[in-house]
């Protein structure tokens, strides 16, 4: 089995975030690193967040640091990350990428403890940078410029203490020191300048501005303290002002610190672990610093990283849940909370704190927010809403901040109007009165004997003065020319000119018109029966009618290509006949009407769409590509067809399709970012757009729709006006903006929070969540536990609930408390449990000596795991009945799962088949996270290293299990390998880099391939596709091969080295690597397509193939 | 193998060892050997983020907590070493 791995939605929490001015200039922006993604993130005068580009790197990134050159206007970026590789990255506005500058080696790969790479320094002006390990080592690299202003780096300059201590004496009386390292640019030498003892609990520097910003110096940020420490300086301590109810055994911990610095003054912000903020000011003078005040300054949840922003604003990144962009009200100049080191109060218990009460925000205000999943906890793929295809239902977050998602493959919409109409439309249509104007004039909507006309203001509302005949049906309104307006209605073409004056052209005989194509300056018509006739805008205005032309049979669909820039007339009109054909046919002057090619198709073209793409040469539209003429076709069994049209000759070629509904696909233009986009209307929406060169199509995250137009208003610049049943619908798209949203992040989307703080189960879906300490018996508290966090409780408490939602109305149907410390580890659907379906109730409670971690329903009975005991039981009357029991398994059990008459069981370093006799298990020992039955002799784990495996019984074991009458009895009592007396064989081995929290088998969409989806702590949903043909497999690995030599990853880490980070990579193809592939320059493309027997066309056809297979 | 050899080698060896902290060699203790694996356990976990946060869910800290708490473990992951028998 080959699998083909495919990241759905790239990880969405943050490692840790800098912000600078990465693309020069004056504009504020942040980096992010997202464990394995780098990404750069602008927010913009009104406070939303865009996503600019984001990238894998193929690596655990560790660090961030931003520095800046003296006297340069751009910062650049320090990545330490697990590569062993210091690298210095830039981004490039141009090309919306970032180019590695440096990358440095210093030693050999991994996330090891003498490896630098965990912490980043910068030197004060940009001069140096050091990097270093969890211990011992320290590298500093001294930047420069050359004489033509790039950036240099040097070799590196060792700075490593030794201290081994094979004794532990040393280490029981270990002190932390505070040591001050100096860079001697003439001596190219680091010298330990001064070093001092500090707090034994001490865990964060923050740099305090020197030179004539400040008294320089650090402040060490210590368990309950922050001390302001320099050379030659007495040491200032304040004790960090406690929350009253905080339990006196605990200890606070700043957890996160921003600088904000102005030319007149500067302070810190610095959050600790319970998600208060504090501000931290210095009075300094001529004798250094005198005092050191804490204040409290507002409460937020608890972030991995801030980032002050130079322009007002705060972005918070947190370490579970949604990350937020906050705005400053003040900076915390009212009177509050304050500790100060002059009124430090030494008692004979210590140092007295000082103590507060969280209150509501009062410095900040949340503007926007970034959707995090992190952590996802459980994760379930199931159709409960009978759509065409199944949501995945997670658990997000954590404690007070979790919450059930429903994730819908598609772009995000936000609806901006809805409204009813008095009958049910069948088209609608938005014009303008002049080429030149910004925004839409008149929507015009189409009912079956009537149209409507609205006219776009302040308000949109009806008129009648617009000069359209509004007592027959529509076939088109469009603006004609540069400033007239045309509807065709079935009887004939009525043009409305400027001044008012109306032209109408009436259709010969008693033939209607059926279908109508323009673009603006040219307009051709069908008549029933198959006749074409060709009218052209003439100089004055005038509508001319130039040629006609009899076709064999009726005509389905029209469609003029645009005109290109500079032209007079498009030469392309292609039309679809109930033939199952497409012609182009040729609109030139000279060879007018004349054919220029056919295609067939496998069912009849019910809408047809030229989709033009101007040539773009990289910038914020991604890679660069020619320009190219795409002809789009709906056909009759909800296929979308497309091909290349040749801009010149009119050939068609390179024509692909994909199934996208169960009704003819009905395309429109749209306009998304500015760039020309498809809107396809099947039994759900589609949105086609460029992204990166290469082509995507992706689903709207919205109901099925009728007919749609592009609409333009002061309010909404690129909106959508659609009908759907009696309704008038206008959205916008909101994906392009944010880069990655549109081609990587299509499982985001909407989502429906509930706040599901426990256990959710509902029909076969089932799910549960942990939470550990909180005592919520603080309920009057008026602050929301989102914003605030509950109380800390002691370890050993805990509080559960099990919850049954409907996730339909998002209400909850049942909510059973646990009492008394209980805590619910496990959950099955048990039908012996469930009452009505609706609600649980609580039967009876059977005592079991351990921790019961695993759940499951077998034959009627139920299995359970308590500590590594694996046991049946059945149903009593007052409690459960023990039946048979298993005690061989090595370690504790964290999951059972069966089918038919076997049973799977993870535990948590083994993974073992079992029949109440283990008669298989797997020879290498493993912390386990999740696993899932794929097959009768196939089992899909993943550890919590980030692995994802598959094992499988060898075939000869299993026939011979199920042949023998005693189960493996006699096998068993033989052993091997102090473990079963067979082993599974690996079949399948790959380090996802993240750590996998669910797997489950599930085909996303009708029709194609199943797949194993999993979903990890960092917040990121993956696919794994079983390939089924052999050319795949080798096309796919040489591929990967290709872009592994030609495009190593971003940060230095070695792409092989890093899928098998843990063991060997085993029939995995990373499709993330391939997906890079559009995202190369064009000769690289070339390059690779030659080796490959291929052009890069047909590459971008298979990775866009694989990708449809998945979503 | 002439006894300045087998010098040479032993001195390029400790220096290896002086080096490269965690590298093992002929003489090491249970004790130590413990030591090594608990640190580089502790290492890796803080260097790998989604570990970092399973563990902080699991244990209902911050992350922030947990990696100070590993960070501090590190220093004595097995405790104080074994009293050494002089034989």
């Amino acid at each position: 089995m080959y699998l083909y791995n495919l990241t759905l939605q790239q990880a969405t929490g943050i490692v840790s975030a800098i912000n600078g001015n990465f693309s020069g200039g004056k504009i504020q922006e942040i980096v992010v690193a997202r464990g394995k993604i780098l990404s750069l993130l602008r927010p913009d005068e009104l406070g939303k967040l865009h996503t600019l580009h984001s990238v894998e790197i193929f690596g655990c990134i560790r660090s961030l640091a931003q520095f800046r050159l003296t006297g340069a206007q751009k910062d650049y970026i320090v990545v330490g990350s697990d590569s062993v590789r210091i690298v210095i990255l830039e981004y490039n506005k141009e090309k919306n990428v970032f180019d590695k500058v440096h990358q440095e080696t210093f030693g050999k790969s991994g996330c090891r403890r003498i490896l630098p790479g965990q912490y980043l320094a910068i030197g004060p002006k940009g001069r140096a940078v050091m990097i270093g390990a969890c211990e011992k080592q320290k590298l500093v690299y001294v930047l420069n410029r050359d004489t033509a202003a790039r950036l240099t780096i040097s070799s590196p300059l060792e700075a490593h203490k030794s201290h081994q201590d094979s004794t532990g004496v040393a280490a029981g009386e270990a002190q932390k020191h505070l040591t001050f390292y100096e860079l001697d640019l003439g001596l190219n030498h680091v010298s330990r300048k001064w070093s001092e003892q500090v707090d034994n609990g001490a865990n964060m520097l923050v740099t305090v501005p020197g030179g004539g910003d400040g008294p320089s110096g650090v402040l060490v940020c210590a368990e309950n303290f922050v001390i302001y420490k320099n050379q030659g300086h007495p040491d200032i301590r304040t004790v960090i002002p406690r929350r009253a109810d905080l339990p006196e055994e605990r200890g606070v911990l700043i957890m996160s610190a921003a600088t904000h610095k102005q030319k007149s003054m500067f302070f810190f912000l610095l959050q600790t672990e319970y998600g208060d903020i504090f501000k931290v000011t210095l009075e300094h003078g001529n004798d250094g610093v005198t005092e050191l005040k804490i204040k409290y300054f507002d409460t937020i949840p608890v972030t991995a990283s801030m980032c002050v922003l130079k322009t007002g604003f705060l972005f918070a990144a947190s370490e579970f849940g949604n990350h937020a962009l906050y705005q400053f009200q003040a900076i915390g100049d009212d009177p509050d909370v304050e500790s100060s080191s002059s009124t430090l109060m030494e008692t004979e218990e210590g140092f007295q704190p000082v103590f507060f009460q969280p209150r509501g925000l009062k410095n900040l205000v949340r503007i926007d927010q970034a959707e995090s999943l992190m952590p996802i906890m459980d994760m379930k793929i199931a159709n409960l809403f009978e759509e065409e295809t199944p949501q995945i239902y997670s658990l997000c977050g954590r404690g007070p901040r979790s919450s059930l998602r429903i994730l819908r493959p598609g772009l995000a919409i936000s609806e901006m109007a809805v409204s009813q109409l008095p009958g049910v439309p069948s088209a609608v249509w938005t014009v303008k009165k002049n080429v030149n104007d910004a925004f839409d004039a008149y929507i015009v909507v189409s009912f079956a004997n009537a149209t409507l006309v609205l006219s776009i203001g302040e308000t949109v509302e009806e008129v009648s003065d617009s000069g359209f005949l509004d007592t027959t049906p529509s076939l088109a309104i469009s603006l004609i020319g540069d400033d007239s307006l045309m509807q065709v209605q079935p009887n004939g073409i009525r043009h409305i000119r400027e001044d008012g004056r109306i032209n109408e052209w009436r259709t010969p005989g008693k033939r209607t018109i059926v279908k109508v194509g323009s673009n603006g300056l040219q307009v051709v018509i069908a008549l029933s029966g198959g006749e074409l006739i060709y009218f052209e805008v003439d100089m004055t205005g005038q509508l001319m009618e130039v040629e006609k032309h009899e076709m064999s049979g009726d005509v389905s669909c029209l469609d003029i290509a645009p005109v290109p820039e500079g032209r007079q007339r498009s030469r392309f009109l292609a039309v679809g006949s109930y033939d199952n054909t497409i012609r182009i046919l040729s609109l030139d002057p000279d060879d007018c009407m004349q054919a220029l090619s056919v295609q067939s198709v496998s069912s009849p073209p019910e809408s047809l769409l030229f989709l033009e793409v101007k040539a773009s040469i990289g910038g914020e539209d991604g890679a660069d590509h020619p320009a190219n003429l795409f002809l789009n076709a709906g056909l009759q069994n909800g296929v979308l067809f497309r091909t290349v049209v040749d801009m010149i000759t009119g050939q068609l070629s390179d024509s692909r399709s994909r199934f996208l509904g169960l009704r003819a696909p009905k395309l429109f233009s749209v306009k998304v970012r500015g760039r020309p986009a498809m809107l396809c209307l099947s039994s759900r929406p589609w949105l086609g757009y460029i992204h990166q060169g290469h082509f995507l199509l992706t689903p709207l995250s919205y109901e099925a729709l009728e007919f749609a137009a592009s609409f333009s208003s002061d309010q909404c610049a690129e909106g959508v006006v659609a009908v759907s049943g009696d309704t008038l619908r206008v959205f916008t798209i909101e994906q392009s903006d944010k880069g990655s949203y549109t081609a990587e992040e299509r499982e985001a989307a909407r989502k429906e929070c509930f706040e599901a703080a426990g256990m959710g189960e509902n029909g076969n879906c089932t799910m549960n969540q942990m939470e550990n300490g909180g005592d919520d018996e603080d309920k009057e508290d008026p602050l929301s536990d989102e914003q605030y966090g509950y109380p800390k409780a002691e370890s050993s408490k805990w509080v559960s609930c099990i919850r049954v939602l409907d996730p339909r109305t998002a209400t909850t149907t049942c909510l059973l408390e646990l009492q008394d410390n209980e805590a619910a580890f496990s959950v099955s659907v048990c039908v012996l449990f469930l009452e009505d379906g609706r609600s649980l109730e609580l039967l009876h409670k059977t005592q079991v000596e351990g921790v019961p971690l695993a759940l499951c329903q077998f034959q009627g009975r139920l299995l359970a795991a308590i500590g590594s005991v694996l046991r049946l039981y059945d149903l009593g009357k007052k409690r459960l009945l023990r039946k048979c029991e298993n005690k061989l398994f090595p370690n504790t059990i964290v999951s059972i799962q069966t089918y038919r008459d076997r049973i799977y069981v993870g535990a948590s370093k083994r993974r073992d088949e079992n029949q109440l006799y283990i008669f298989a298990d797997d020879v290498v020992p493993r912390w386990l996270t999740a696993s899932y039955h794929i097959d009768f002799d196939t089992m899909a784990g993943a550890d919590k290293f980030g692995n994802v495996y598959f094992v499988r019984l060898p075939q000869d074991v299993s026939d011979e299990i199920e042949e023998d009458p005693t189960g493996g009895k006699i096998k068993w009592e033989q052993g091997r390998l102090n473990g079963a007396p067979d082993k599974v064989e690996e079949i399948v081995q790959f380090h996802v880099g993240d750590l996998v929290t669910s797997l489950q088998k599930a085909s996303l969409i009708p029709g194609g391939g199943e797949c194993v989806l999993y979903g990890t702590v960092m917040g990121s949903l993956g696919a794994l596709l079983p390939f089924t043909s052999r050319d795949d497999v080798d096309f796919f690995s040489h591929l990967e091969m290709h872009m592994r030599q030609e495009h190593p990853p971003l940060c230095g880490r070695d792409h092989m080295a890093y899928r098998s980070a843990y063991f060997p990579v085993k029939d995995v193809i990373d499709g993330d690597l391939c997906e890079q592939f559009p995202a190369l320059p064009l000769d690289l493309q070339r390059k690779i397509a030659d080796e490959l027997d291929r052009t890069p066309g047909e590459i971008l056809k298979k990775l866009e193939e694989v990708r449809n297979k998945i979503i | 193998m002439q006894a300045s050899d087998r010098f040479n080698i032993n001195s390029q060896l400790e220096h290896l060892q002086a080096k490269y902290v965690g590298t093992g060699h002929a003489d090491l203790s249970r004790f130590e050997w413990a030591v090594n694996i608990q640190r580089d356990s502790y290492a890796s976990y803080i260097g790998h983020y989604p570990m970092l946060a399973y563990f902080s869910v699991a244990e209902n800290e911050s992350i922030g907590r947990e990696r100070y708490n590993f960070m501090q473990k590190m220093l004595l992951p097995c405790g104080l070493p074994p009293e050494r028998e002089d034989d």
